[in-house]
C-alpha cells in the first residue's frame, strides 16, 4: 500500500461521503460521520465515543474503501457494522452496562464483530464478521470449536438484545 | 478498530486451526453442523464460517513446468 491515497475529484469525494453517510445510517449509527481520504492503519474506520450518543463519531478512511475493492477482505458496510457494534456496546442501555470497563480490548473487538454480524443484512457479510470474532478469539488461544461455541453463545445472547 | 488484517488471511489461519484437528475443516464443520442439528442446537456460525471458507477454496499447487516426469513403472499384476 502507498504512503497516502490517490487525490479525488470533488465528485469522487462526494461520492464517498454519501455512500458512508448512507450505510451509517442504514445501520443505525447516530452522532457524525465523516469520511478522510488518507490512510490511518486503523483497518479503515474508526469509533470514537462522545460526550453523549449524538456526539459520537464514525471516521472512515481511504483504506476502507481499498479493502471493499479487494474480494479477499472485508466490504465497506462489514466495517462499518464492526464500529457500529463499537457503538452498541458503548451505549445500549443494558449492554453497555454489562461490558463497560469489564472486558478486554480484544474482547471489545470480538464482541463489536459479533454485533456486526448480526446488523448485516447481506449473508455474506454476516458470516465474515462472525469468522472475525471466531479469528480474533482463536488468536487468544481459544481453541476453534470453542471459539464457535462462544461466538453462538454471544450471538443468541445478542440477537435477543437487540 | 477493525484491524489490519484481511479476511483472506483470517480464513487461511483459520483453516490451518482447522487441519490440525486432522480433519478437511470443510469437513470437521459439517460434522458439527450435523451433530448441532440433530441435537437441536443453533449451527448458524458453524455453516457462516463453513461458506467462508468454501468461498475463499485454498489455492491448487501450481504444476512445475519444463521438468521431465520419470517414466511410470507398470506393475505387474499380482494374484
Amino acid at each position: 500500500m502507498a504512503d497516502s491515497p490517490p487525490p479525488l475529484s470533488s465528485s469522487q469525494l462526494r461520492a464517498r461521503v454519501e455512500r458512508v453517510g448512507r450505510i451509517a445510517n442504514e445501520l443505525g449509527f447516530t452522532g457524525a460521520v465523516e469520511y478522510r481520504n488518507v490512510y490511518s492503519k486503523s483497518g479503515g474506520a474508526q469509533y470514537g465515543r462522545g460526550r453523549n450518543e449524538e456526539y459520537d463519531q464514525l471516521i472512515v478512511y481511504a483504506e476502507a474503501f481499498d479493502r471493499d475493492a479487494n474480494p479477499e477482505d472485508f466490504s465497506l458496510t462489514a466495517i462499518i457494522a464492526h464500529e457500529r457494534g463499537h457503538q452498541i456496546l458503548a451505549r445500549h442501555p443494558r449492554i453497555a452496562k454489562w461490558v463497560e470497563g469489564k472486558i478486554s480490548e480484544a474482547s471489545e473487538e470480538i464482541l463489536a464483530a459479533v454485533i456486526g454480524s448480526i446488523l448485516c443484512k447481506d449473508e455474506t457479510d454476516q458470516d465474515n464478521l462472525m469468522l472475525q470474532a471466531t479469528a480474533i478469539l482463536s488468536d487468544h488461544g481459544e481453541m476453534a470449536d470453542v471459539a464457535m461455541q462462544r461466538i453462538q453463545y454471544f450471538r443468541a445472547l445478542f440477537e435477543e438484545l437487540l | 478498530m477493525m484491524g489490519t488484517k484481511s479476511l483472506g488471511e483470517m480464513r487461511e489461519e483459520l483453516r490451518q486451526k482447522l487441519a490440525e484437528t486432522g480433519d478437511d475443516p470443510i469437513v470437521w464443520l459439517e460434522n458439527r453442523i450435523a451433530t448441532g442439528k440433530r441435537r437441536g442446537d443453533r449451527t448458524d456460525v458453524l455453516e457462516g464460517i463453513k461458506r467462508v471458507l468454501e468461498r475463499g477454496a485454498p489455492k491448487k499447487s501450481r504444476k512445475v513446468r519444463g521438468k521431465k516426469r520419470a517414466p511410470i513403472k507398470k506393475k505387474r499384476a499380482s494374484i
